[in-house]
């Protein structure tokens, strides 16, 4: 019995400390937990999975424009190529089956990055595309449902890579790496925050990070192992990374480092400016910004360098590799090199094309209904109103286009470019270049404007005055608000210039008023557009969108477009029935005049970024940063 | 989009930055001095003044923090007419020297050295862009290699003339930064000799950063040294000491000689040493002020008596844009708001046409001048510059007046219209104001601006009784303006001439100025062959109407090896006289052989001549121009591919655009890119496949300077001086402020005070009222930013 009593009191006092135990247990389990999910809260990231349905009643039509290639995949055993322009679908033998466009079939932003995997919330393997500003697209070959995180931050995508257990890494431009779980968005590690990314590779336990300025970090054993140049890199920006068993190559724009078992080992391809790398047994492919594709050998002692197809293989993208040899994605096309062949051989490129480029700064109709194209950065179209065939101009002076004005009284067109003022004749011919030798007060001209007998002509240095008394140019020294004009907007003998530092009202060729922003009710000093509305004046600026000025010099604000918008240089167009503002990432501002009613347009443009606007023969047209629509008038409906 | 309309370029080493930094090294890739990564651990100064010639030689050393190999762009800012004579990096324990070769062989070895991924620093003269000439005025070289934790020891050695002006005399360093935050000398030293064979008096060194040891304070010589630790170089070194009035009109010569010629050039190739060298002479004298006492030299201010009439010809070219404009405008406002009542002018502008402000000279009255301030302001600037044009119209309305009259040109003289060769224009000019009776030739007074000023042809138009000021676009005008303005209403010593007897006993004898005053220094340079005793000088000229004469005797020596400037400068001014010859008559072989030969013995650039200053510089693109959103870079003919990487992650190749031999692309910047300096990185890869890195700079300057005044008080009474201070944005270049009625005054910053500040003098004769004090900020974009206040004159 006593020993009974023993045991009894011995297990009563065991299962009270085991009772005590599994309390303390609990509590301090508990708290884990609870900390755990704090700092998870704290990484997590909100978000939406939705379906993504492209807008209806899109009424703009695409004036189509180059393709850029920039990822290419396999993908249902269809070729899949993204670029900024969308997303298309190639058969075996080449043909394209299906096109989705951005703006249209897919939200209005840049395709970036493209990869093949399988997601936690699916389970067969997808196509997953990462946006510039949209977040993530997963495509399972009928559909898209689009990953969108709540901080525009994390929406703002660099790099993809599916891992395993259906995980997906996502790198930024500013929140470092992210993991997506299929139930969540989160930063990966606090080490890996913070930071641009430029490339991905390896997997969720063993990861090489990429960046843009801060070298290649290694991230294994649950830390990160950074690597700079005073570790071997050749340059801090890291452009690409391969890995082949043990070893990792990083890619910089002046050579590749070699890791071997995630140690700095060499240097390789010393001056390449690498862009893609493809590890052959022995050797490396390593596709270039401006050298095509070279052959790396991994054996030799002095590695020796050939290069090849430099020319055709311009801006080299991404290998692909396949049993039957390697493929390479440039900006212009996809070519091959079989396995046991020589040369690449070209097996797709862009389709066929009206325009020359996507990227348009300037547009103009003619009194003849041709329309005028003007390029960031590769000359202008002339496009005839009768046909398609359109006219390429692109030389040393126009090159960068900022501004077409086409004079009904002349027959000529003047085109403002950053070197120099143009003359073209109706066909396109050259006639003249206007620099400053000839009495510009700069080469650049950022605007021109027909006014009173001559032209007016804006700089980023002052504006002169062009007539047949010949070129006076004046500044701040001669009383202009500030020397930086971007815009010209004329009405009579009335010129208001819009600069960085305010508006000059000129009036039979002399100041009158300088307005700023404070005292005179502008909200903004930095103006980017002016045009004459009626009796008034609209006044589009950067950062505080679109504002009025009566005749009376009073500023007045309006509803909607006065806002933390910034309207484009010289993006903006009057019609009798609306006014028209291209802004940088809100889309097209139109007001209808008659009912005094701003109203913003973003469905069907290929970008939010709307450079340049004109109007002919009933159409309006909508230059953006990456291609041209046109809708018929009276179907813009603000 | 589009910041990027907003951006401007600059070079690391920007010129236009750069207004007065006495040797800094500013680490690759960073726009200011980082003493945690290259500190200046010593810096031993030393200034020889020996009667008007300045030896400064400076020696730095660098010490590297960081673990890594450094570069650095070493920068100095020189004074207007200051030399580069000696520049040299150590390498470890060897001392590598730059070298003056001919330009043609300097331009070879430079190509050949870049062809092997070598830099060697090519120092010129004489280029025609603007941005190219500002390169004689900051000299800067690319230092490199500089080891991790090591150090680097750099040397740097220039001449300038000090010139003697109402006997008073002024010499400075340029220490204090104006363009980069103040670097601190771990251990600073200053060696300073002061040598005058006229007696000197009221010697002051006002630094309060380096205060001057004296060690010796006689009218002779002055010896004085500073020593210190951690020493933050806040302020220029500057020295001041008059000359004694009791030794004007008298006529000091001092001599050198040294029979034994120097060591050989390594690259003579059969080199005889001579024992029966030249020697060499100066003779120098301080003008007094004769018979007429009331205007005694040092008396500035003072106006030898009569009104004046002056006609002001303006350059509004296109080429005057910018700083050269805005100098010569206040140069013009100055001048004209202290023009006396009785004085007249008129104003002519003029670019490929002249435009009068009145058709003949009016009284100069404030209504007058305001509204000839307006017309400048309302006027355009045009292309071309007619020069003749202009000069012939001055000398019309010049010969329908009447009274003391001044031609006084406000120019760059880059003349692209009419006459254009200087000789001709100059002789053009000669003629035709020698053409006029005597009583209507005007005293040509030129006031120069720019870098890239004409300064031989605005010498030579300065002949016809009148006087040469010039001033860089970077540097602190104040004083030349001054300078300038003092001599108007006073006259040139006419017919300055200077003679040795026997004549045989000297030759090739140079005046080193174009024209002198009652208080300056005039001084000669001349050569001799053999010793002789007792060989007479003397100086004539006209004084007030009077004839002087000034003599002296003095022994040209055997051997004396003081004074061991003259042999230099008595080359410069024989140089100085080639070029000239070279200007009127044309090139000749002989007159090039012996310019290359004289600046090879005596190491000064020429236009004939380059300095290669460094071997040991990486290749690097030698221009990005202003210019926005647009970058432009110049590379060697070699470079096949430019790339360039924005730190906003955009790669971007670069067009070559043939005709004007530059590499071009545009870039949008992200609208989250904060104003300020941003670097943009380049990869250039030549014919023979290397690559090769550059980091520039940019600047976003999307806003316009903000201002803001701070006054003690409101009200003032006239002749008080308004004492300024002024906050303004940390990308203000230059800030000016204004008052109706009284000459505009530059404001400067100052550490101590924490804000900008300056004196504005309020005219005795301002009509009490209301007034608007305006002050203008000016930033590198040349935006523009002022406030302005009212206040109150009182009598």
């Amino acid at each position: 019995m006593g020993g009974n009593r023993k045991l009894t009191f011995a297990t009563m006092i065991g299962a009270a400390l085991a009772m005590v135990g599994v309390f303390v247990g609990w509590r301090a389990s508990r708290a884990l937990h609870q900390s755990a999910q704090e700092i998870h809260s704290e990484r997590e990231i909100r978000f939406q999975l939705r379906p993504f349905l492209p807008p209806s009643n899109v009424n703009f039509e695409v004036v189509s424009a180059p393709d850029v290639f920039l990822r290419a995949g396999r993908f249902q055993n269809h070729l899949y190529i993204a670029g900024p322009a969308g997303l298309s679908e190639y058969d075996q033998a080449g043909t394209l089956l299906r096109q989705f466009e951005v703006g249209r079939e897919l939200p209005s932003s840049p395709l970036v990055d493209m990869a093949v995997g399988t997601l936690g919330d699916s389970a067969e393997p997808e196509l997953i595309l990462g946006t510039a500003a949209e977040g993530i697209l997963v495509f399972d070959g009928r559909r898209f449902r689009q990953i969108y995180a709540a901080d525009v931050e994390a929406r703002s995508i660099t790099a993809i890579l599916p891992v395993s257990a259906g995980h997906l890494l996502i790198g930024t431009k500013k929140r470092g790496v992210l993991l997506y779980d299929g139930k969540q968005i989160r930063e990966l590690h606090p080490t890996l925050s913070n930071l641009y990314v430029q490339a991905l590779a390896g997997s969720e336990v063993d990861l090489w990070v990429g960046t843009l300025s801060q070298g290649v970090l290694h991230w294994h054993a649950g830390t990160s192992e950074s690597f700079g140049e005073e570790q071997g890199l050749p340059d801090r920006q890291v452009q690409a990374i391969a890995l082949a068993g043990d070893k990792s190559y990083v890619g910089t724009p002046v050579g590749l480092a070699e890791f071997d078992r995630g140690r700095f080992s060499r240097v390789l391809g010393s001056g390449l400016l690498v862009t893609s790398i493809f590890v052959n047994a022995d050797d490396l492919l390593v596709g270039t910004e401006d050298q095509g594709v070279v052959h790396v050998p991994l054996a030799a002692r002095r590695p020796g360098l050939n290069a090849q197809g430099a020319t055709k293989l311009a801006e080299v993208q991404q290998f692909l590799g396949t049993g039957d040899g390697v493929y390479v994605l440039t900006r212009n096309g996809l070519f091959e090199l079989p396995a046991h062949g020589f040369g690449w051989k070209e097996v797709l490129k862009p389709r066929p094309a009206v325009l020359n480029d996507r990227n348009i700064s300037a547009l103009a109709a003619d009194k003849d209904g041709q329309l005028w194209i003007g390029y960031f950065d590769r000359g202008l179209d002339l496009l005839p109103g009768a046909s398609t065939r359109v006219l390429h101009v692109e030389n040393e002076h126009i090159f960068c286009v900022n501004r077409i004005w086409p004079d009904a009284k002349s027959g000529t067109v003047a085109v403002a470019t950053a070197n120099g003022l143009v003359r073209m004749g109706a066909s396109g011919s050259q006639q003249q270049v206007l620099t400053r030798a000839d009495g510009l007060i700069a080469d650049h001209v950022t605007d021109v404007a027909p006014y009173r007998d001559g032209l007016a002509i804006a700089t980023p240095v002052g504006l002169t005055f062009l007539d047949a008394n010949g070129a006076r140019s004046m500044y701040v020294f001669h009383g202009l608000v500030n020397n930086h004009v971007y815009a010209l907007g004329v009405s009579g003998d009335d010129l208001m210039v819009g600069t960085l530092g305010g508006l000059s009202e000129i009036g039979r060729g002399e100041i009158r008023t300088n307005y700023t922003a404070g005292a005179s009710g502008l909200k903004q000093n930095w103006i980017t557009a002016v045009v004459p509305v009626g009796d008034e004046w609209m006044v589009g600026t950067y950062g505080s969108g679109i504002m009025g000025l009566d005749r009376a010099g009073r500023f007045h604000a309006f509803e909607k477009a006065t806002a933390e918008v910034e309207i484009n240089p010289n993006a903006m167009l009057t019609t009798a029935r609306l006014v028209l503002a291209g802004t940088l990432g809100d889309g097209l501002y139109v007001y209808d005049r008659e009912k005094a009613r701003w109203a913003v347009v973003q469905d069907g443009l290929p970008s939010l970024n709307v450079t340049a606007l004109a109007e002919s023969k009933g159409y309006i047209y909508v230059g953006t940063d990456n291609g041209l629509v046109r809708i018929q008038e009276p179907r813009l409906q603000p | 989009m589009n910041k990027t309309l907003a951006t401007i370029f600059s070079l690391l080493i920007t010129p236009i930055l750069a207004f007065a930094d006495g040797g800094v090294l500013i680490p690759r890739d960073k726009a200011q001095p980082d003493p945690a990564i290259l500190s200046l651990e010593e810096m031993e100064i030393t200034v020889q003044i020996d009667n008007g010639d300045a030896r400064v030689f400076v020696r730095q050393v660098f010490a590297n923090h960081t673990a890594s190999i450094e570069e650095g762009n070493y920068v100095f800012a020189l004074a207007t007419g200051a030399t580069v004579s000696d520049f040299a990096v150590w390498d470890g324990p060897t001392r590598i020297p730059a070298v003056i070769l001919e330009r043609k062989r300097a331009e070879e070895i430079y190509n050949q050295l870049k062809q092997q991924s070598i830099d060697p620093g090519l120092l010129q003269m004489g280029e025609r862009g603007a941005e190219e000439a500002k390169r004689s005025a900051i000299f800067s070289a690319r230092i490199v290699p500089i080891p991790a934790y090591g150090t680097k020891r750099l040397e740097f050695e220039y001449h300038e003339s000090i010139p003697v002006e109402n006997l008073k005399s002024h010499f400075a360093i340029p220490l204090r930064p104006d363009a980069y935050q103040a670097q601190a000398a771990r251990h600073l030293r200053i060696n300073f000799e002061l040598r005058s064979a006229h007696a000197m008096n009221n010697f002051q060194a006002a630094a309060k950063a380096f205060p001057l040891k004296l060690d010796e304070n006689s009218p002779h010589l002055i010896k004085g040294h500073f020593e210190g630790q951690n020493v933050s170089l806040t302020e220029d070194f500057v020295a001041t000491f008059d000359l004694d009035r009791a030794g004007t009109d008298t006529l000091q010569v001092i001599t050198h000689r040294n029979p034994i010629s120097a060591q050989p050039s390594p690259t003579e190739t059969a080199p005889i040493r001579s024992n029966n060298e030249p020697g060499f002479f100066a003779a120098e004298t301080l003008l007094g002020s004769g018979k007429s006492r009331s205007a005694a030299p040092g008396d500035t201010a003072k106006d030898a008596g009569g009104s004046k009439t002056l006609i002001i010809l303006l350059d509004t070219s296109l080429s005057m844009q910018w700083e050269k404009l805005e100098r010569s405008y206040q140069a013009l406002e100055t001048l004209l708001r202290t023009l006396k009542p009785g004085d007249k002018f008129n104003l002519i502008l003029f670019n490929s046409q002249t435009q009068s402000f009145q058709s003949a000279p009016i009284l100069a009255d404030s209504g007058a001048v305001q509204r000839a301030l307006d017309f400048v302001r309302a006027s355009r600037l045009r292309g071309g510059t007619d020069l003749q044009r202009a000069l012939d119209e001055g000398l019309r309305q010049s010969s329908n007046s009447s009274g003391k009259l001044y031609l006084v040109l406000l120019s760059d003289g880059g003349a692209t219209r009419g006459t254009i060769q200087n000789g001709k224009l100059a002789a053009w000019y000669e003629t035709a104001w020698k053409r006029l009776p005597e009583a209507s030739r005007p005293k040509t007074y030129i006031f120069g601006v720019g870098d890239d000023a004409n300064l031989p042809l605005l010498k030579m138009l300065a002949r016809e009784d009148g006087v040469l000021e010039s001033v860089l676009s970077t540097e602190p005008m104040d004083f030349k303006l001054s300078s300038f303005l003092s001599k108007i209403g006073r006259s040139p010593v006419g017919q300055l001439q200077f003679s040795i007897a026997p004549e045989a006993a000297v030759n090739s004898v140079y005046a080193l100025q174009d024209s002198a005053f009652s208080g300056w220094m005039a001084t000669w340079v001349g050569r001799f062959q053999k010793a002789q005793p007792d060989v007479a000088f003397t100086v004539r000229g006209v004084r007030d109407g009077e004839p002087f004469a000034i003599s002296t005797k003095a022994n040209l020596p055997r051997e004396s090896l003081d004074h061991a400037q003259l042999p230099r400068l008595w080359a410069r001014a024989r140089v100085d006289a080639l070029l000239e010859k070279i200007q009127r008559e044309g090139e000749d072989q002989a007159s090039i052989d012996e310019i290359i030969r004289l600046a090879r013995q005596y190491k000064f650039v020429t236009p004939y001549t380059s300095f290669l200053a460094v071997p040991r510089a990486l290749l690097r693109p030698r221009v990005i121009r202003p210019g926005d959103p647009v970058l432009r870079v110049k590379t060697d003919e070699s470079i096949v591919s430019v790339v360039a990487l924005f730190p906003f992650g955009l790669v971007q190749k670069l067009r070559y655009l043939s005709d004007e031999d530059t590499w071009q692309t545009r870039f949008f910047a992200p609208k989250d890119m904060q104003d300020g300096t941003h670097s943009v990185r380049l990869v250039l890869r030549d014919r023979a496949g290397h690559t090769y890195r550059e980091a520039k700079t940019f600047v976003i300057a999307s806003k316009t300077p903000v201002v803001q005044i701070k006054l003690d008080q409101k009200r003032y009474r006239r002749g008080q001086v308004l004492d300024l201070k002024v906050a303004a944005s940390q990308s203000t270049r230059t800030l000016v402020a204004r008052l109706e009625g009284a000459a505009p005054v530059g404001l400067k910053w100052d550490s101590k005070a924490g804000v900008n500040t300056g004196l504005l003098f309020i005219p005795d004769q301002m009509i009490p009222g209301t007034y608007r004090l305006t002050v203008t900020a000016e930033d590198i974009a040349h935006n523009m930013g002022s406030q302005g206040v009212d206040i109150e004159i009182v009598p």
